[in-house]
């Protein structure tokens, strides 16, 4: 039994990201297609984990693959649409929002819930349009999202919600493959290009991540909403990244890394109290 | 007289036409009722655990059970495992998702007399927002004045009503239901 939950959380996840890795090196024109293909992986590990939905679906979980799915498709025509990615991000996921907290509108005690999910929401949307991946390392987004996701996840195990901790758990271990992979690469390939994904497969991952902080956040029994605010402030540090320049290429993902764990270790610690 | 004697004459064709009700509605007594269940955890040992509020009605009749019927209704939050933390986590959407479907539902179909006390229910158990048949096995134990008391047992395959995570953390697959219920009219 545990063997299996490892395999269907850990190593799985983290082959696709490892094979992502090898895809987007060896197409250099990684673009939408890429970010096509991530959406279907990220789905993929949710139905391994969560089991084909229930259609239509009657309850947050099928909701949620429902998302994914849909975000791949709506995400990859926003890209040959070019509309702007703030006004995407916030319109999709508030939409999500309201559909997977349908039942749990009319309920006040629910209102600081659904206003802890707006601020990933809509610090996520604006710095997706500010903070463009091309002038950045190529580690920096996906460390942002390995951190993002790990802090969902721990934030939904400590709010009795172990499904979609597994979940936010298993999309982190996708993207660390890809990281691990790219980090070798430029400590032993420091003169190889770099391996860069473009930003839609990055905001196709951060669609999916949010579609299940939202689930979390609206159904677990015990959820943390300052955890899942103060969270969010892990998204605004690919603003920062002009100032991790001045240390060694190699340093960079590991002193970001760091830097990342700060806002998501206080939400954790948050989350914990 | 005559009058009195057409009166008591109508009256009389009156109570002999009304039909006779046998069934007698009953309801469940919560404070006397009890849901256990309990299932195989990994090999190791039986983990056990009960459902607090337990509601509904039984119309009964004694002499011909088949014209009895059952509705139970569960709050699903009343689930108590003697755990505080899995009492959550079986609340989650991982289980019985209790903030999307507040309530299990129990409904009969038919019920057939198989001995002096003992009957087979067939009903719908609707779970989670899944609908199943399901069937108990029901002892009626006695019936005095205005208060009747039943019980039955049921096997349940959580993973039926898409509760998959119960055999991914190890448990059943089956869970053994045991329901004692008073009801009183």
């Amino acid at each position: 039994m545990f063997s299996e939950i490892i395999l269907n959380t850990v190593v799985i996840p983290f082959v696709l990201g490892i094979v992502l890795f090898f895809a987007a090196r060896k197409f250099p024109e990684f673009g939408l297609w890429g970010a096509f293909v991530t959406g279907i992986a990220v789905f993929c590990i949710y139905i391994l984990l969560e089991g084909w939905p229930s259609l239509p679906p009657i309850s947050s979980k099928p909701k949620v693959a429902v998302l994914i799915a849909g975000f791949t498709i709506l995400n990859v025509a926003s890209g040959f649409l070019r509309i702007n990615r703030f006004a995407l991000i916030l319109g999709l996921l508030s939409l999500a929002l309201l559909w997977i907290g349908w039942n749990r509108i009319g309920d006040i005690e629910m209102l600081p819930r659904f206003a802890a999910l707006m601020v990933p929401v809509a610090i996520g949307g604006w710095a997706f349009q500010n903070f463009d991946q091309q002038d950045q390392s190529s580690l920096f987004w996906p460390i942002t999202l390995i951190a993002f996701a790990i802090g969902g996840a721990l934030i939904a195990l400590l709010g009795a919600y172990i499904g979609l901790a597994q979940a936010m758990g298993a999309v982190g271990a996708f993207l660390g493959g890809f990281a691990l992979l790219t980090f070798i690469f430029i400590l032993f390939r420091p003169n190889t290009a770099p391996t860069n994904l473009p930003q839609n497969v990055h905001q196709v991952i951060f669609l999916s991540l949010m579609s299940l902080l939202i689930a979390i956040g609206l159904y677990a029994p015990e959820v943390s909403t300052i955890a899942i605010a103060t969270m969010a402030m892990v998204l605004l540090l690919p603003g920062l990244t002009a100032r991790f320049a001045r240390f060694p290429t190699a340093l960079q993902p590991v002193i970001y890394g760091i830097t990342t764990a700060m806002p998501v270790g206080v939400a954790i610690a948050i989350a914990a109290l | 007289m005559k009058t009195y004697l057409a009166l008591l004459a109508i009256l009389s064709l009156m109570t002999f036409a009304t039909p006779s009700f046998a069934a007698d509605k009953f309801n469940i007594d919560p404070a006397h009722s009890w849901l256990n269940f309990s299932m195989n955890h990994g090999g190791f040992a039986p983990a056990r655990g009960r459902f607090g509020d337990v509601s509904g009605t039984i119309v009964f009749d004694q002499d011909n059970v088949t014209n009895s019927s059952v509705v139970v209704e569960i709050k699903t939050s009343s689930i108590d495992t003697n755990h505080e933390a899995r009492n959550k986590h079986l609340m989650s959407p991982d289980f019985f998702n209790a903030a999307e479907f507040p309530t299990l539902r129990f409904k009969s179909t038919s019920i057939k007399k198989t001995g002096e006390n003992t009957g087979i229910i067939t009903g719908d158990l609707t779970m989670v927002g899944v609908k199943n048949s399901v069937t108990l096995d029901a002892v009626f134990n006695k019936a005095d004045g205005d208060k009747v008391g039943f019980s039955a047992t049921a096997k349940i395959v959580p993973g039926d009503f898409g509760m998959s995570k119960v055999a991914g953390f190890g448990m059943g697959p089956a869970v053994l239901i045991t329901i004692d219920i008073e009801a009183a009219k």
